[in-house]
């Protein structure tokens, strides 16, 4: 019999509404999973062991008494640790928020108990989301190879998700902070577009950049979960008052003349050869499949990379500033030196840069008027070996996140929806994926091609180790 | 919320949390110095395309193409 624990997330809500598979006995088998590899990934911080066995017996309960309220009941999913949850405590993966303890849930955590999720856990991340590993904490650890890293800041989803201790994770995203352990960790990450989904009670790292957004081990799950969590919430300034469709339908669609700009590669891209031939395959299945492929240029992505850099230290810098005058000694080395560099820019450097950003928005909205959607590789690499010490945040060329953000930052600049969707393997065996990104609040059509693109390769498995 | 923390949120709000401003201790800024040169001879590149690359028309830029006269 297969374990409960290896069931996607659309194949534990189809058990759990005819019946065939108790909330209960979902979440007592994850629980057996979480007891013995939490300790070697790292993957949450705070398991909620009382309160996900006390919800899976309400669950249960309504829907024996008939009150099923839709695919999300009865599943257990994980939280990145920086979206509040009332009475558990929320740390953002720091020293400073260790103990603390929200009052109030954050809109997605309200939504997904609506929907009837049961929250496991808090997920393990990076301090505050922006790019550093507290030591108090430590890393996440890929399931695919216990020595790798998962990228981040979603670390803790990431691995997770790849490792069957959950059904499906929310994490955030400024700069590719989904689609980056996403694609490490081998699972599908959405960055929704910029006012789909409310970030009320959620930590921020930059509120001009910041997404939430799902992780999930299929895309039909994906698209499942995001239906459970996105809409208007006024609570967000930047919510969107846009009508929700069933985020199901275009799977399965077949192409219909649509066409996939592909992202020739350049001699400063950093892509290795391994994750090439591999984004290279996808996109072959994706013509093979009846998509149009055309080839075209990533507009200014070195550009790109330093707008969200110049904006990200100084909205950082800003949210973080009461702190950085009480708590210093308590952030990481490394999240200071970045917190400390973002005070000292000067005003008129954000200000360039938000009108760079509009000048970007107007490129890609010109390459957006040739094609339906890009495909690109969401990262350089396929992870890396944690034993490597972490490099100063800032080299002679700048701050080093900006050749991981190469293909992924452009779109928390101007809010287009993207897709990590796993494709295939490096040299070294872990995970590679391909990001696919789509017209404002076109998530059905990231979807339907990231859903053919998971048929065609058929990778969905879990890590032989996990 | 607990330990007596403003929630973490609202803490840009006017009259939180917001102190007296703030400064670096006593020798960061000399300890900082290379890497902020790093990085603002970094994002002094933004210049670059900003004046050439991806240059838009002025708002108020009227074009003569058609030939209106003026000229």
């Amino acid at each position: 019999m297969t374990d409960l624990a290896d069931l996607s997330l659309m194949e534990a809500a189809d058990g759990i509404q005819l019946r065939k598979i108790s909330p209960i006995d979902l979440v007592d088998a994850l629980l057996v999973k979480i007891a013995k590899l939490n300790p070697v990934l790292n993957a949450y911080v705070t398991v909620l062991t009382e309160s996900a066995l006390r919800e899976a017996h309400v669950a249960e309960e309504e829907i024996a008494a008939g009150a099923y309220r839709g695919p999300m009941h009865g599943i257990p999913v994980s939280l990145k640790d920086l979206i509040y949850t009332a009475g558990t405590r929320t740390t953002a993966g720091s020293v400073i928020l260790k103990d603390f303890v929200p009052d109030r849930d954050a809109t997605v955590t309200a939504r997904l108990k609506q929907a009837g999720a049961i929250l496991i856990a808090k997920a393990n991340m990076l301090e505050f989301a922006y790019g550093e590993v507290h030591p108090d904490y430590g890393p996440a650890c890929n399931p695919w190879n216990h020595g790798c890293g998962t990228s981040g800041s979603s670390s803790g989803s990431g691995a997770a998700v790849a490792a069957g201790l959950d059904f499906g994770s929310l994490g955030s995203d400024t700069g590719g902070s989904i689609r980056l352990p996403a694609a490490y960790c081998g699972v599908v990450g959405l960055k929704p577009t910029y006012g789909l989904v409310s970030r009320s009670g959620v930590v921020p790292l930059a509120w001009s950049l910041d997404h939430v957004g799902p992780m999930t081990r299929t895309v039909r799950d994906n698209a499942i979960m995001l239906e459970s969590i996105a809409g208007y919430d006024p609570a967000d300034p930047a919510s969107a008052r846009v009508a929700i469709p069933d985020y199901q339908q275009s799977i399965g669609v077949l192409p219909g003349g649509e066409t996939i700009g592909v992202v020739e590669p350049e001699d400063d891209d950093g892509v290795q050869s391994d994750v090439r031939r591999e984004t290279d395959n996808a996109v072959n299945a994706l013509e093979d499949a009846g998509y149009t492929v055309i080839p075209v240029k990533l507009p200014v992505p070195v550009q790109a990379a330093r707008t969200l850099l110049a904006l990200m230290y100084v909205e950082a810098s800003t949210f973080h500033r009461p702190w950085l005058d009480s708590r210093r000694d308590e952030y990481s080395q490394n999240t200071l030196d970045r917190l400390d560099l973002g005070t000292l820019l000067p005003g008129t450097l954000y200000v360039r840069a938000q009108r760079l950003r509009r000048l970007i928005a107007d490129a890609y909205r010109e390459l957006f008027s040739r094609i339906d959607v890009l495909a690109s590789p969401v990262g350089p690499e396929a992870s890396y070996r944690l034993e490597d010490a972490p490099a100063q945040p800032v080299l002679e060329s700048g701050d080093r996140m900006k050749a991981l953000t190469r293909f992924t930052g452009p779109f928390n600049l101007i809010g287009l929806p993207a897709i990590s969707v796993p494709c295939g393997f490096a040299d070294n065996g872990l995970p590679v994926g391909l990001q696919l990104v789509a017209k404002q609040f076109a998530e059905p059509a990231l979807f339907q091609v990231a859903e053919l693109l998971e048929r065609q390769i058929s990778l969905f498995g879990r890590p032989a180790n996990a | 919320m607990s330990g007596g923390m403003v929630d973490p949120t609202k803490q840009d709000a006017i009259g939180t949390s917001w102190g007296a401003s703030a400064s670096l201790p006593p020798g960061r800024l000399e300890e900082l110095a290379p890497r902020l040169a790093a990085l603002l001879a970094d994002f002094a590149h933004l210049d670059t395309l900003e004046s050439s690359e991806l240059e838009p028309l002025p708002s108020f830029y009227v074009s003569h193409a058609e030939g209106d006269g003026d000229d």
